[in-house]
């Protein structure tokens, strides 16, 4: 089992780095034709009897990575994953065409340490940059160390690279802690917690029936929570599902070996499959969840992936109704925002409103109480807020579906009436958690090498990010 | 600074002369561009490159990681292209094997192991030897890979020097990461080889579980591999194992879960405590619930595999029902496999909630997502005795649509209720009846036409209806004129006078009107049996009335022995496609359960498809030396 080749071509297929990993790896031609035959649902595709490819889109870039057949198919996918963690890592995000070309020879190089006969091996950023020279954009190529003792000494006053390191660097492997680089140093030491929540939500379309449901029982008291203040009396469906999917991240810039223990509360949900970085100590969240126990790696880094579900809703609602006015041929979205504490605004708000591209030809008379909206692809219309958009605010958007003339009737010789079929929200919201997740304390237990008097800790910043908020029509 | 400036044909004069020494040149950084332009042209196919072949090589000696790098690079690229050139920078590479620095042997090692080229071979078998035994850890990871290269291009070369002995060795080493890469070294070698098999006991195994969370995840991936090499003789052992590798469940990395839930999903096979067993597998579900959160591709592998374990523990997720819930905006792959699933974990409890989705689902744009819906929506009322009518319920909603697709695909599916509950829900045919205008697609009407044949004698206007079907006898697919002969003959022999001008018209157009052997063949079977018997209608209508087998879900789930050898593949594209290894690569090992005191028996493995003694003893056979009980992995 072993990877064959790692190809990086623009979304036309044009090659723009090359890799191979063994004598005859399939070409970016050969992977090019497999990729233009296999259908829409070949997430692995097969070159030959042999050979399968991997293959995942990023930024404006494919890669391309294909292996031999018993390959487990998630080790090239993960490869896949790390090796843009750490191109964004080297080059910052996104990644582009230009940035490739730029690079080549610490693409090179990278590539030669993270792969070894075949296998990934280093893929931490912390171990590469030990390893592979790291340019950012502020300084220019720095010089890698030679062995001689004056020239070292040279790079020294220019590096980041100390000789020191140099000699080492394969001493991290001895260390008990593989995922740090060796010999920090940072003139400030800083240290940053920053969660972020994914939101998903499905919000079931709103029969008749249920609307009634809800009147009989005084409506917006179903909405109204713990939490959230409605803004606007609504008669709303409960979601199907609302699922958070929560990422713990620390960036450190601690000199020495920091041990930290940072505790976190979840109130009284459930924690889903928690998934943890290396370096995080098992044991003391088994014993104390909620703890985490860690020598975390310099720079940033995901210290724990969950799962939360049967989450609220989020800061922002949205409705459908169709069927509206004196032609019953009109559709309204609503959108509102909620009141939760210790929020004043969201980010980037906009609400997707999706229908059939084929039957619909157009969406005309729309009406929009604030915002714009724009059909922006087939199927397609983009109501945006740019900015900041208050909390305790709503707005409305009417309009009505044009729908292709050339369509066939229907048996009662009419072509229906379209409607949206789905609105779709995002946004971000800064200072909240919709599962209701805090930092309870943080502290550094020990930190070898670390002034004592250092107050690193500068705090923590909570994102929720509303990713789809689906309302079914 | 940008390489892109340094494509530009006609360059290879000029990059020479930029290589040459020159005193100015005092940190390289003129060479070191050079070669950057080289390496950044070598990328691109540019082969005008290979004429600076000896120039780059008087660079090797320079003073300079970098430098060095980037020669290699070129060395490796063009080896092939002029051996006798490459062969010349050996003793420079040999020299820097001795280096004083530990990553400069190392990165010297690994070029060497990547030039497959005889002289290279040769060259480093002494070395490596050595290599093998550097004080430094990376140095002694990279010689353990090199051997694995070595093996690749020279078999015979590595198995009489002892180098394999050498890398037994390393699985002792103090280093977990120098112990995984032996191993995996070792695992690449006799996976490829045909005579040599890796064999664990239980003292190194668990040696290697402890060492687990010291290593980095892809080293974690081919501990977990290796793994699989364990046979368990003991139950208590099995278990113990499986409760020690399961907080790697909990690892960020993807292929360290998976691999995880293979080697436990393995040790199950032999833990005897059933209530143990349950207890490990539901341990797999949050695990594979977090994977829903990474990319697609992973999800999706991460989706097949659930769909895998779920066919043979559906009650680890039984609860988390609602992550599966497609999104309009899912690519077809993962709402593909996430309705897969979700019929996986229907059952009589949930069946409401799951129908009120699937007609959701029914809704959607995307017409081959809707025509999945709709079957599964067929299925489940086949599936779930006592669910059926909620089932037969949707569907008519969903006739009532009268989208062309949603009816065909109906009817296809009423036409396996029907097959499955005869004579219990001919209230609907009326339904479907109102709706034959739109079917159009071959499937659909031979499912109708079918329903008709079977019920000619409960439906008042069959005949006619047939009838209107026939107009277009000589125009349909065979599959639609098969079913249009047969159902012709089952309303003759339930309703003779209604259907005595149809049949003759019907075996008319059958024997003498078709060049389709089967159609023919079939129609002339029909006419010599209805003319022949015609004394006795009964012989009649037991053979072409007669009960069918009736049908179930089951037939799609897979068969004990093929689950078996899937859940050995957890992970590896044969658990994507959920086809055993040998159907998709030929030629592939066929992973099996390995006999031992402590395997279950069940009814896959009773009969060992495969004996003991299959893979030929080879001198080297156990790495860990089981026999003496191993304590090989201690100090």
């Amino acid at each position: 089992m072993s990877i064959l080749a790692v190809y990086i071509t623009d979304t036309n297929g044009q090659q723009l780095f090359e890799y191979p990993l063994s004598d005859s790896p399939p070409t970016n031609k050969m992977l090019q034709v497999a990729l233009h035959d296999a259908s829409a649902d070949d997430v692995v595709l097969r070159v030959s009897s042999d050979e399968l490819l991997f293959h995942r889109r990023e930024d404006t870039l494919d890669f391309l990575v294909p292996c031999s057949s018993s390959i487990p198919a998630l080790i090239p996918l993960e490869f896949i994953s790390h090796l843009i963690k750490v191109l964004h890592d080297y080059f910052q995000p996104p990644l582009s065409r230009p940035k490739i070309e730029k690079n080549y020879s610490t693409i090179m190089m990278l590539l030669n340490e993270m792969i070894e006969d075949g296998y990934p091996f280093v893929t931490e950023e912390n171990a590469l940059r030990d390893l592979v020279p790291f340019t950012d954009g502020l300084s220019k190529y720095l010089p890698t160390l030679p062995k001689g003792a004056a020239s070292s000494l040279k790079s020294l006053t220019s590096s980041r690279l100390s000789s020191k390191s140099f000699s080492s660097d394969s001493s991290h492997m001895r260390s008990n802690v593989p995922w740090r680089r060796s010999n920090v140093k940072h003139n400030n030491n800083e240290l940053y917690v920053d969660i972020q929540e994914t939101l998903s939500v499905i919000i079931p379309a709103a029969s008749p029936m249920r609307q009634l449901l809800n009147s009989v029982n005084g409506g917006s008291n179903l909405t109204a929570s713990a939490f959230y203040t409605p803004a606007v009396p609504q008669i709303l469906a409960e979601p199907i599902v609302a699922i958070a999917h929560g990422s713990v991240f620390t960036t450190t810039k601690l000199s020495g070996v920091p041990d930290i223990q940072l505790i976190l509360s979840f109130g009284n949900r459930v924690l889903e499959g928690p998934a943890f970085h290396p370096c995080v100590r098992l044991a003391r969240w088994r014993e104390r969840p909620g703890t985490l126990s860690f020598v975390p790696p310099d720079g940033k880094c995901c210290l724990l992936q969950y799962t939360i579900s049967g989450v609220e809703s989020g800061p922002i609602g949205g409705d459908l109704k169709t069927g509206l006015g004196p032609m019953k041929d009109e559709f309204e979205v609503r959108v509102w925002s909620r009141v939760p504490r210790n929020v004043k605004f969201v980010e980037n708000l906009r609400a997707e409103v999706v229908f059939d591209g084929e039957r619909v030809q157009n969406v005309k008379g729309t009406r929009a109480s604030s915002g714009e909206f724009n059909i922006e692809k087939k199927g397609v219309g983009v109501w945006r807020f740019p900015g900041k958009t208050p909390m305790g605010w709503n707005a409305s958007l009417r309009g009505t579906m044009v729908v292709n003339e050339e369509l066939e009737a229907g048996p009662d010789g009419t072509v229906p009436q379209e409607f949206p079929k789905y609105i779709k929200i995002s946004y971000d919201c800064q200072g909240m958690l919709v599962s209701g997740t805090k930092v309870e304390s943080l502290r550094i237990v020990s930190g070898k090498g670390l002034d004592d008097r250092a107050k690193p800790y500068k705090g923590v910043k909570y994102l929720t990010h509303g990713k789809d908020i689906i309302i079914r029509g | 600074m940008s390489d892109a400036k340094f494509f530009a044909k006609g360059k290879a004069a000029e990059l020479r002369l930029e290589l040459m020494s020159d005193k100015k040149d005092k940190n390289y950084t003129r060479r070191k561009t050079a070669l950057k332009k080289i390496v950044a042209n070598m990328t691109m196919n540019n082969n005008e490159m290979i004429q600076l072949f000896p120039d780059v090589l008087d660079c090797i000696k320079l003073d300079s990681l970098e430098i060095k790098k980037m020669c290699f690079l070129y060395l490796i690229n063009y080896c092939r292209l002029k051996p006798e050139l490459a062969n010349k920078a050996l003793p420079a590479l040999l020299d820097d094997l001795r280096d004083r620095s530990p990553l400069i042997r190392a990165l010297s090692l690994r070029t060497i192991s990547c030039i497959p080229l005889p002289a290279f071979n040769e060259a480093l078998v002494d070395p490596l030897g050595r290599l093998l035994r550097d004080p430094d850890p990376y140095v002694r990871k990279t010689a353990a890979f090199g051997v694995a290269k070595l093996w690749a291009s020279d078999g015979p070369l590595v198995e009489k020097s002892g180098l394999i002995q050498g890398v037994n060795q390393l699985l002792v080493d103090s280093n977990p990461t120098v112990v995984s890469a032996g191993l995996a070294a070792l695992n690449d070698v006799t996976d490829k080889s045909e005579g040599m098999k890796l064999a664990i006991g239980y003292q190194d195994a668990s040696k290697l579980v402890q060492i687990l969370a010291d290593c980095n995840e892809w080293s974690q991936t081919y501990i977990l591999s290796s793994l699989m090499a364990y046979t368990p003789q003991d139950p208590a052992e099995a278990l113990l194992m499986a409760e020690r590798l399961s907080p790697r469940l909990q690892h960020s990395n993807a292929s360290v879960v998976l691999g995880t839930i293979r080697v436990i999903l393995y040790l199950t096979h032999y833990i005897s405590d059933d209530t143990a067993v349950q207890g490990l597998v539901k341990r797999f579900g949050p695990p594979l619930v977090t994977l829903l959160s990474k990319p697609h591709e992973i999800q999706y592998v991460a989706l097949r595999n659930c769909l895998l374990i779920l066919q043979q523990y559906p009650h680890i997720l039984q609860n988390d029902i609602k992550v599966f819930f497609c999104k309009y905006n899912d690519p077809i792959y993962i709402k593909a496999t996430k309705l897969e699933i979700i019929f996986l974990l229907a059952s009589e409890d949930n069946i409401k909630e799951i129908l009120r989705e699937l007609r959701e689902y029914a809704s959607e744009i995307d017409v081959q997502f809707v025509r999945k819906a709709v079957r599964a929506i067929g299925k489940l009322a086949i599936k779930i005795d006592a669910a059926t009518r909620y089932c037969i319920d949707t569907l008519l909603d969903l006739v009532a649509t009268r989208v062309s697709y949603i009816v065909q695909e109906a009817t296809v599916v009423i036409k396996n209720i029907f097959r499955k509950y005869p004579n219990k829900y001919e209230s609907i045919i009326s339904v479907l009846c109102k709706n034959l205008d739109s079917l159009d697609e071959p499937e659909a009407k031979a499912a109708m036409i079918w329903i008709i044949g079977e019920y000619a004698d409960r439906i008042e206007n069959s005949d006619q209806l047939l009838d209107e079907f026939l107009f277009t006898f000589k125009e349909e697919t065979i599959e639609v004129q098969l079913a249009l002969l047969t159902a012709t003959v089952k309303l003759f022999i339930q309703r003779p006078t209604k259907g005595q001008e149809l049949v003759l018209q019907v075996l008319k157009w059958s024997t003498e009107d078709t060049d389709n052997p089967d159609l023919r063949d079939r129609g002339y079977m029909y006419w010599r049996l209805l003319s022949s018997a015609s004394g006795n209608a009964d012989i009649t209508r037991q053979v072409v009335m007669s009960d069918k087998p009736t049908i179930s879900v089951e037939s799609d789930t897979l068969d004990a022995r093929t689950l078996e050898e899937l859940s050995l593949n957890i992970g590896s594209l044969s658990s994507v496609y959920l086809k055993p290894v040998s159907q998709i690569f030929k030629g592939s090992k066929v992973r099996h359960l390995e006999q031992s005191p402590a395997l279950r028996r069940t009814d896959s493995n009773l009969e060992s498809p495969v004996s003991p003694g299959y893979y030929p003893n080879y001198a080297g056979v156990n790495y860990f030396a089981t026999s003496g009980g191993g304590d090989l992995l201690s100090d």
